[in-house]
């Protein structure tokens, strides 16, 4: 899960050469993230010399801004697709907790209530979700389906699919200098995204619950058998998608300085487009906050770029959707030259 | 949403631009008088595009209002935005012998047999901001127009006074015919009026988050610049919110900042304006329409209509916004409709 990926471990005696080579892979592996990285790389490096404002400060803060939203419906959808299944319901959760949030502080109440209160709404979704899909047993599918219906219904009816502006009302001040405000050069986003990804990342590699997710992902009915409480893995995957939600649903608020009702129809496919560019496994047990990070920037940039370039619209899709299937693919690529060098090696010993 | 909309009456500005702009009162159609000549327990269907967006129900209110003090049986259908869902909608509409029909016609090529159709069965179909085959007279909404001296010239006229020779970015909607050449209408009146469109964007999420995004990346791009153009308040209150992430102000009639203006005349687009984070919006005045289409309905009935009508919008500042007063504030009468027509 390292930048540094280490191929698997040949059981075959090395001879020197084969050690020297197998020395330089690593140095030169990025594992997974080879796609993607490469990608991206080849990217910065045209715009940068193709747009002379691309690597300034002020325009790399600029996609971090307006990536922050993307990013943590990212990170909750890599626990979900990580566990093996698929939240449809992201985009509209985003939608819904924004509202909430719109809502609580046209109502006037104190910041901190209003800050909390989109965070509440999102467990609750992920816990309401959760429990229906772990203890009820309704289909993940049909259960985000059906939320993603519900929640983009809500949003709109709370306030007549009219949009909520908050700019002025009392608690928002402190939402608006949290998402707007720096410190020195460094925007507060920034460093409040850095944490979220340093948060994901140990709950996903040092707790019990992450390396369960795992498991489960990997092998449902294995992770059972081995004792694993799937049930609650899957409800505190829920949990954990639901809050992302809420804390980008306040951070979109603080952003736009309003609650728009209507959903935006690219958020979710993007989210889960960045989770697998990040080379998250879409049949789940394999994947990382790592990837879905560089999956998010990449995307971040590609968007940034083609703004940049002045690229018409109509193209922003063949680019993401050719990314898509081009980094996924190198991924498979590999995969699969990996098995086929397990393969020759048992070969080999047998 | 509005991007579906605005999808209708490709043709728009460029028909309008050819036409007269005619008088305030129609010639041999008084309003005032008209409400006499109303016939009592008329059936009137509105094929609406999508009922659920604030615009829309503003539209259907002053439309429900003004059926209502006539005596009309005033119906309204929703398509949510699926031609499909308009063309059995106008079906139903026919099939319960409606006098006259109404329609925000979502999809030009799929709804011209649904309105042969209606005229075979003897009944007369009106065009809100939708024009073509089938539809008999049309009602327009200014906002959405290219008249010389209209709307767009008047926002070019702001944009070039605030800042003379002033760098400007517009947001559009590309593929969709009516915003295309309402972007083109005021990018002509730019142009004319001395201001540099330095670039154009096309917000195809149709939301103030994308606009956002893409205003904040061009900003990196053209920090100096003096002024967003965008097709919609939605598209307006994401370019305000980034020129403001940016540390910038936004003109508001009296300082130097940068201008920023929308059109629909939303609710948070006025409340923006009051607080000077939206230099102006276009309010269309949608539950004058409302009451214009009934009035229009009738002229059909009577065979009096013109071909076209256009409802004057209304410019929300800074300095009028005092003057504004929510739709559902609104005192309408027929007479006190402001409106020109044209054949």
């Amino acid at each position: 899960m390292t930048l540094l990926d280490k191929d698997p471990v040949l059981p075959a005696e090395p001879t020197p050469a084969d050690a020297a080579r197998t020395r330089r892979r690593l140095r030169l592996s990025l594992g997974r993230y080879t796609g993607v990285v490469v990608a991206l790389a080849a990217v910065c490096v045209y715009l940068a010399l193709t747009q002379p404002i691309f690597l300034s400060w002020g325009n790399i803060t600029n996609i971090v801004a307006s990536n922050s939203v993307m990013l943590l419906l990212a990170l909750g959808a890599t626990f979900v697709i990580i566990s093996g299944g698929i939240d449809l319901s992201s985009a509209s959760a985003l939608s819904a907790t924004g509202m909430v949030l719109g809502l609580a502080l046209q109502a006037g109440v104190p910041a901190w209530v209003a800050i909390a209160s989109p965070i509440l709404a999102g467990l609750v979704i992920g816990l309401v979700q959760g429990v229906l899909i772990s203890y009820v047993k309704i289909s993940m599918i049909v259960v985000t389906l059906g939320f993603m219906s519900i929640l983009a219904s809500f949003a709109l009816i709370v306030n007549s699919g009219a949009t909520i502006s908050v700019y002025g009302t009392p608690g928002f001040e402190p939402i608006y200098e949290f998402v707007n405000g720096s410190v020195g050069p460094v925007p507060l986003l920034m460093i409040f995204d850095a944490v979220v990804i340093l948060a994901a990342a140990f709950v996903l590699r040092y707790t019990t619950f992450g390396r369960s997710l795992f498991a489960m992902g990997s092998n449902p009915e294995a992770a059972r058998l081995n004792g694993i409480n799937t049930a609650m893995v899957v409800l505190f995957v829920f949990l954990i998608a639901g809050l992302a939600a809420g804390l980008a649903g306040m951070v979109s608020v603080g952003r736009l300085t309003g609650a728009a009702a209507a959903s935006d129809p690219t958020v979710l496919m993007t989210a889960i487009a960045a989770v697998l560019i990040g080379g998250t496994a879409f049949t789940g047990g394999e994947g990382g906050v790592l990837g879905t990070v560089i999956g998010v920037l990449f995307l971040g940039v590609i968007q940034n770029g083609m703004t940049l370039s002045e690229i018409p619209a109509f193209w922003q899709g063949t680019v993401n959707g050719t990314i898509l299937i081009l980094a996924v693919g190198i991924a498979v690529l590999r995969d699969r030259g990996i098995r086929l060098r397990r393969k020759a090696i048992t070969t080999k010993v047998g | 949403m509005r991007k579906t909309l605005a999808a209708v009456g490709a043709a728009l500005a460029l028909a309008l631009t050819g036409c007269s702009t005619g008088s305030a009162t129609p010639a041999g159609a008084d309003p005032a008088s008209g409400v006499a000549g109303f016939e009592p327990g008329t059936k009137f269907g509105f094929a609406a595009p999508v009922a659920a967006q604030p615009g829309q129900q503003q539209f259907d209110a002053g439309a429900q209002a003004a059926a209502a003090s006539v005596g009309w049986d005033y119906t309204m259908y929703d398509s949510n935005l699926n031609p499909s869902t308009q063309i059995s909608n106008i079906t139903t509409m026919i099939q319960q012998q409606m006098d006259v029909i109404g329609s925000w016609t979502l999809d030009p090529g799929a709804t011209v047999g649904i309105y042969k159709q209606a005229e075979a069965a003897g009944i007369p179909v009106i065009g809100v901001n939708s024009e073509g085959e089938g539809i008999q007279a049309t009602l327009w909404q200014e906002s959405s127009t290219c008249a010389p001296g209209g709307p767009m010239e008047q926002s070019a006229a702001l944009y070039a006074e605030a800042h003379p020779g002033g760098q400007i970015i517009t947001v559009g909607l590309d593929g969709v015919p009516s915003i295309d050449s309402v972007v083109k209408c005021f990018t002509d009146a730019a142009t004319a009026a001395g201001l540099t469109v330095v670039s154009h964007v096309s917000n195809t999420t149709d939301q103030a988050a994308g606009a956002q995004r893409l205003v904040a990346d061009l900003l990196t791009r053209f920090p100096e610049v003096d002024g967003v153009w965008a097709y919609n308040d939605a598209s307006a209150l994401g370019a305000s919110a980034a020129v403001m992430a940016a540390g910038k102000t936004v003109y508001d009639m009296s300082n130097d900042g940068v201008v920023v203006t929308g059109t629909n005349g939303d609710a948070d687009a006025v409340t923006a304006v009051r607080e000077g984070r939206l230099t102006g919006t276009w309010d269309p005045n949608n539950p004058q329409a409302g009451w214009l289409f009934v009035w229009l309905a009738n002229e059909v009935l009577k065979g009096t209509a013109p071909a076209s009508t256009v409802l004057k919008s209304t410019f929300v500042t800074k300095e009028s916004v005092d003057e504004y007063v929510p739709p559902a504030d609104r005192q309408i009468t027929f007479d006190a409709l402001d409106y020109t027509t044209s054949n």
